[in-house]
């Protein structure tokens, strides 16, 4: 099977000369259909700017990044991007329901109103039965990510990255859109890229976790995730696996941290 | 850096080409009505004395009617939105008067006052108190309750929150009216004197129209731009030296 | 207290109006001024009666009503084209920029002397003094507006395969425009002191002739009657552009009236 989402050599650096900044360097990683791959990492390590080169929104300076094989220099068909800035990244002028149609603007083969059929379906499938009609600063900021997650899937998405989606959002909906994105995933066949500064949410919704290094960042670490589908808040937080896996990921960031203080 | 400053040269062309465009315009027309920009240029050099000395009179006048308003109108802003019942009647007021172009009271203030300075200066101080008294109300309501409960918490007295919290919080909103009541004051000042002719630039402009010397009045014209950019500059540097706190605010997002 | 302040808030027009009123009327009645000069409010409102039914005021309101808006229209939609010309080309912007500086200090009055020479007495005088000085608001707040847009709404709209044209269309343009708006409002208030400035100056018709010659005639409560004509049309004027602006951006108006 190939890997539906590769980065081999990734480097990036803002500047030139004695200004150069390197941001990441010598990256590579690969993501395989049907997986969830979280990218843990020490914070102001580049993970935004990581992310941005996998979607093709950003070019990178060095390396390649490929999305079903073929190179990505434009943001490809078939990858959504779910921002951390959520509520900015939809359009306040558009209606929740338009929001999420005019993110299926490049899909083909569906008439409007299969795509309206389409898109009420995901809105659903998210829990916002009957928001459909309104903007998106008439709800909540957890109803706002949901669309947002919403517009990503519908834009007929194999693979959706998401920058921490969830940094934004109280304790309690965290827990709750955890479990709506993990069972979103399954139910559309969705392929997730997940970038958290929070560890625990990234062994609890993860087959695989990548550890990235500090500044110029690259992957130092990957770890199985060997835990028992579907996941739950409270047995899997508890299984020994993943208290295993969470020690593992987070004496290795600690260990990286003391490094750059001392240096 | 080197590329900014490529951009800045290279964008002398959008202006430099107008000028161009308006010479052969001239040129087409070939009547001393119809002024090109090398005649202009030229009226430029050797009316400058006698236009400068006429500005000099504007601007003063400008400043005079702009200071008085500022002594009198600031402290009535705030006076009002410190006493909320009285701004609030009288906010339809100032909506009215915001909305009634200044230029159009010059002639209310020639049935009064007759056509002398002081007419002048007090038709600009009307023009430059609207958006000083609108600022500064507005500005005084807008202080953020927090701010109030820090000024409490410190014991400050009355007076010393007045002096070091609510002045400076609300001077960006002041700033931004000073200087739409500095826009306000000089395009009054130059309309006023083309009105009720006695001195300054507008009497010239007039004057140039009446013997026409139409090049000598679109030098004038040069000037008043020239006069406005100083002041613009000026005021964006004080701007920048007294209020930079407000804009680090906004760019550092 | 508070009572008090709720009963101001509700009938602020009113009272307001009352208060100008009883003012008015109060100096009227003392004395203070020569009544020549400060006519009474029923001499005004006779006054502005009289002017109405012999028709006189309203072809001239007319004139000065459709030049003020008709160039206030054109102004907005250059000002919003050369903001679009900006975005496109640094350069551009930057050209652009210098002829705003040089020209946006020159009052509308100072034109009107030599324009009648340049360009006569018509229309074409008009177009060219209002478009002059009324172009800047929407022209800046638009340059403003587009480079503030949100990276995110734009890598947004990249994501879903807009290209740069469609990116400034369908959604930088979209979110520029609340603040143009903004502009166009100041410019509305400029394009109505542009026309009766230079209705005043170049002294042929509209309503800035009409007060200029009333006050050589000494007729203080035509005068005053008129001053009142021309806060109704700024209103008016401010309520056409509000109108639209709900129309075109009424998600945004309505987002900020939302309580927090």
């Amino acid at each position: 099977m190939t890997s539906i989402l590769t980065a081999d050599a990734v480097g990036k650096a803002y500047g030139t000369g004695s200004n150069r900044l390197p941001i990441i360097k010598g990256l590579t990683l690969s993501v395989e259909p049907g997986e969830f791959v979280s990218l843990v990492g020490p914070s102001g390590c580049g993970k935004t700017t990581l992310l941005m080169c996998l979607a093709g929104l950003l070019a990178p300076s060095e390396g390649e990044v490929r999305f079903k094989g073929q190179r990505v220099t434009d943001p490809p068909i078939g990858l959504s991007v779910v921002f951390q800035d959520y509520s900015r990244s939809l359009l306040p002028w558009k209606t929740n329901l338009d929001n999420i149609l005019f993110g299926m603007r490049r899909v083909t083969g569906m008439d409007k109103a299969a795509k309206r059929d389409r898109a009420m379906e995901i809105l659903s499938a998210v829990g916002l039965t009957g928001f459909d009609g309104h903007y998106p600063w008439q709800v909540s900021g957890g109803m706002q990510q949901r669309v947002a997650i919403a517009r990503g899937i519908a834009a007929q998405s194999e693979l959706l990255l998401l920058d921490e989606p969830l940094a934004a959002v109280d304790a309690q909906t965290r827990a709750d859109m955890q479990d709506l994105l993990l069972d979103l995933a399954a139910r559309f066949n969705q392929t997730c890229l997940l970038v958290t500064h929070d560890v625990e949410e990234a062994v609890y919704m993860a087959d695989r976790v990548l550890v990235l290094g500090p500044r110029p960042t690259h992957v130092v670490r990957e770890i199985e995730v060997d835990l028992p589908k579907p996941r739950d808040q409270l047995a899997t937080r508890e299984h020994p696996a993943f208290l295993h896996a969470r020690h593992e990921v987070l004496a290795l960031i600690r260990s990286m941290r003391q490094r750059t203080v001392a240096a | 850096m080197t590329r900014d400053r490529r951009i800045a040269l290279w964008g002398l062309s959008v202006p430099l080409g107008l000028l161009v465009l308006w010479q052969v315009l001239a040129l087409t027309q070939s009547t001393p009505l119809f002024p090109g920009p090398v005649k202009v240029g030229v009226a430029i050099w050797s009316n400058a004395p006698v236009i400068l000395s006429e500005l000099g009179i504007t601007l003063l006048r400008a400043a005079a009617g702009f200071a008085l308003a500022c002594v009198t109108m600031i402290p009535l802003g705030i006076f009002l939105g410190r006493v909320r019942i009285l701004g609030v009647i009288l906010s339809p007021l100032m909506d009215m008067l915001a909305t009634l172009p200044p230029p159009a009271i010059i002639p209310l203030v020639m049935l009064f006052a007759g056509t002398g300075d002081w007419a002048k200066i007090v038709i600009i101080t009307y023009a430059a108190a609207v958006p000083l008294v609108m600022n500064s109300y507005e500005a005084s309501l807008s202080i953020h309750p927090m701010l109030s409960r820090v000024a409490r918490s410190l014991n400050l007295s009355r007076i010393e929150t007045m002096r070091l919290i609510d002045w400076p919080s609300s001077l960006p909103m002041i700033v931004t009216g000073a200087r739409l009541a500095i826009a306000s004051s000089l395009l009054v000042s130059v309309t006023s004197e083309m009105l009720l002719s006695t001195n300054g630039i507008g009497t010239y402009l007039q004057r140039s129209q009446e013997t026409f010397r139409v090049d000598a009045g679109l030098a004038g014209i040069a000037f008043i731009s020239l006069a406005g950019l100083i002041v613009n500059a000026g005021m964006a540097r004080l701007e920048r030296r007294w209020l930079f706190w407000h804009y680090r605010d906004k760019t550092g997002d | 207290m508070n009572a008090a302040l709720q009963f101001a808030e509700r009938f602020r027009v009113p009272l307001c109006l009352l208060l100008v009123f009883g003012i008015w009327q109060a100096v009227h009645l003392a004395g203070v001024v020569p009544e020549k000069f400060f006519p009474s409010m029923p001499e005004i409102v006779g006054a502005f009666w009289r002017m109405l039914s012999d028709g006189t005021v309203i072809t001239a309101w007319v004139t000065t009503f459709l030049r003020a808006l008709i160039g206030l229209i054109a102004a907005a939609s250059l000002g919003i084209a050369l903001a679009i010309l900006s975005d496109l080309s640094p350069v551009l912007s930057r050209g652009i920029r210098y002829v705003s500086d040089i020209l946006q200090p020159i009052p509308p009055a100072a034109f009107v002397p030599m324009a009648v020479f340049m360009l006569g007495l018509g229309t074409k005088l008009y177009a060219f003094v209002i478009i002059l000085v009324t172009v800047w608001p929407p022209y800046l707040n638009g340059v403003t507006a587009l480079q503030a847009v949100s990276p995110v709404q734009v890598n947004t709209g990249r994501m879903f395969g807009l290209s740069r044209s469609q990116i400034l269309w369908q959604v930088r343009l979209p979110a520029a425009l609340p603040e143009i708006f903004t502009g166009i409002r100041y410019a509305a208030t400029i394009s109505l002191i542009a026309v009766i400035v230079s209705e005043m100056l170049a002294g042929r018709d509209g309503i800035g002739f009409m007060i200029y010659k009333k006050v050589y005639a000494m007729r203080s409560s035509d005068v005053f009657a008129l001053m009142f004509l021309v806060a109704c049309s700024g209103v008016l004027l401010n309520g056409l552009v509000a109108l639209l602006r709900r129309a075109l951006t009424g998600w945004h108006m309505r987002m900020m009236e939302r309580p927090e």
